[in-house]
């Protein structure tokens, strides 16, 4: 019977498979889906047979060759090759695009910079005299980083810079709002 | 190319984590103020997934009752029945809800390699049908991984293994 850690005292349980469970030792409910153990599968498919017409790998001439690299299109054996979104790469070519943050698979994170520039856009309505500072932080991020929530991993539209504008813009149009009020009623004083 | 499907978004005070199911993995998008976490749990690894019913409910609740109480003990001094009715029915109108939406959930994913604890559904009611959503994708993509011919032993030690 497959078991799973229950939650509440950390104890394996015996998983029972259907609907909630229930831990013997401290009652705690919980459902839960266990996977299945790995078994061997035969007759799955073996390495090539090598012979005179087969292309080796790049780095291991005795081995025969079951990919090209994507990138640099070095014929890869089956050590040699790394498939990954819908291509194969050689470990080079897989570290160099690593390092560059060319490959969305391998991501780990992002920095969300069409947030940054929303929080800013509006925050210094709390502390108002950071509002010059927060112009050039969101004119900064608007201009230098407009493509990065396309290319987030899960990518998001840009409303958030065009919200954090609006933010910005709503100080500077209460002040010409309030001249513009001020300069029409002074002018209905004088008639 | 890779297909992905939004399935969960799980609300959190400090940024959402939301879901994604793919062709061999499942995908936690873990929003954290201004910086987004991925991890990626391949179907191929998942061990075991478990989902409870915890106290956060609670902790809620009493976090609203609490600033209701304040709200409230400020107009019962201002001596403004007015005043309380609002506020009172204005707390019963935010905490009814969740009330009635039941409990959260917490979730843990184990792996071959390690534990992620993060909650995969915002209620414990929801957590039956994303199990089952689940279940739908595990058998299909979870298949073991294959075994050259080569590594196996000789069919005739296999049949006299098996017989």
């Amino acid at each position: 019977m497959p078991q799973v850690i229950c939650p509440g005292c950390a104890t394996p349980a015996e998983w029972t498979g259907t609907g909630t469970q229930r831990c013997p030792r401290c009652e705690h409910s919980f459902l839960a889906l266990v996977a299945a153990p790995a078994a061997p599968v035969p007759g799955a498919a073996a390495a090539p047979a090598m012979d005179a017409e087969t292309a080796t790998c790049f780095d291991h001439p005795t081995h025969a060759a079951v990919a090209s690299c994507g990138e640099c299109g070095r014929f890869l054996c089956q050590l040699c090759d790394i498939p990954l979104e819908d291509r194969h790469l050689c470990p080079a070519c897989f570290s160099q695009a690593h390092q560059q943050h060319r490959l969305t698979s391998t991501r780990q994170h992002d920095t969300l910079y069409d947030s940054m520039a929303y929080g800013l856009g509006w925050a210094w309505l709390v502390v108002y005299f950071t509002w010059p500072f927060a112009l050039i932080a969101v004119g900064y991020l608007s201009i230098a980083r407009w493509n990065a929530p396309r290319d987030y991993l899960v990518p998001r539209g840009r409303w958030r810079y065009v919200a954090a504008w609006a933010g910005l813009l709503i100080l500077p149009a209460a002040i010409f709002f309030m001249i513009g009020v001020a300069a029409g009623a002074r002018r209905a004083m004088a008639r | 190319m890779s297909t992905r499907h939004h399935i969960a978004h799980v609300r959190r005070w400090i940024g959402p984590l939301d879901w994604y199911l793919e062709d061999d993995h499942l995908l936690a998008v873990d929003q954290r103020f201004f910086e987004r976490r991925y991890r990626r749990f391949y179907f191929a690894d998942i061990r075991s997934l478990v989902i409870w019913p915890n106290q956060n409910l609670w902790i809620h609740l009493g976090v609203a009752a609490f600033i209701a109480f304040l709200a409230w003990l400020i107009a019962f001094n201002l001596r403004s029945p007015r005043a309380e009715f609002v506020i009172l029915a204005l707390a019963a109108l935010i905490m009814a809800p969740d009330i009635l939406l039941g409990h959260r959930a917490g979730a843990r994913i184990e792996t071959v390699h390690s534990g992620y604890r993060a909650p995969l559904v915002n209620r414990w009611r929801q957590a039956p049908a994303m199990l089952d959503l689940l279940r739908s994708q595990l058998p299909r993509i979870a298949a073991p991984e294959p075994i050259p011919e080569s590594a196996l032993p000789p069919p005739e030690a296999r049949a006299s293994e098996a017989g």
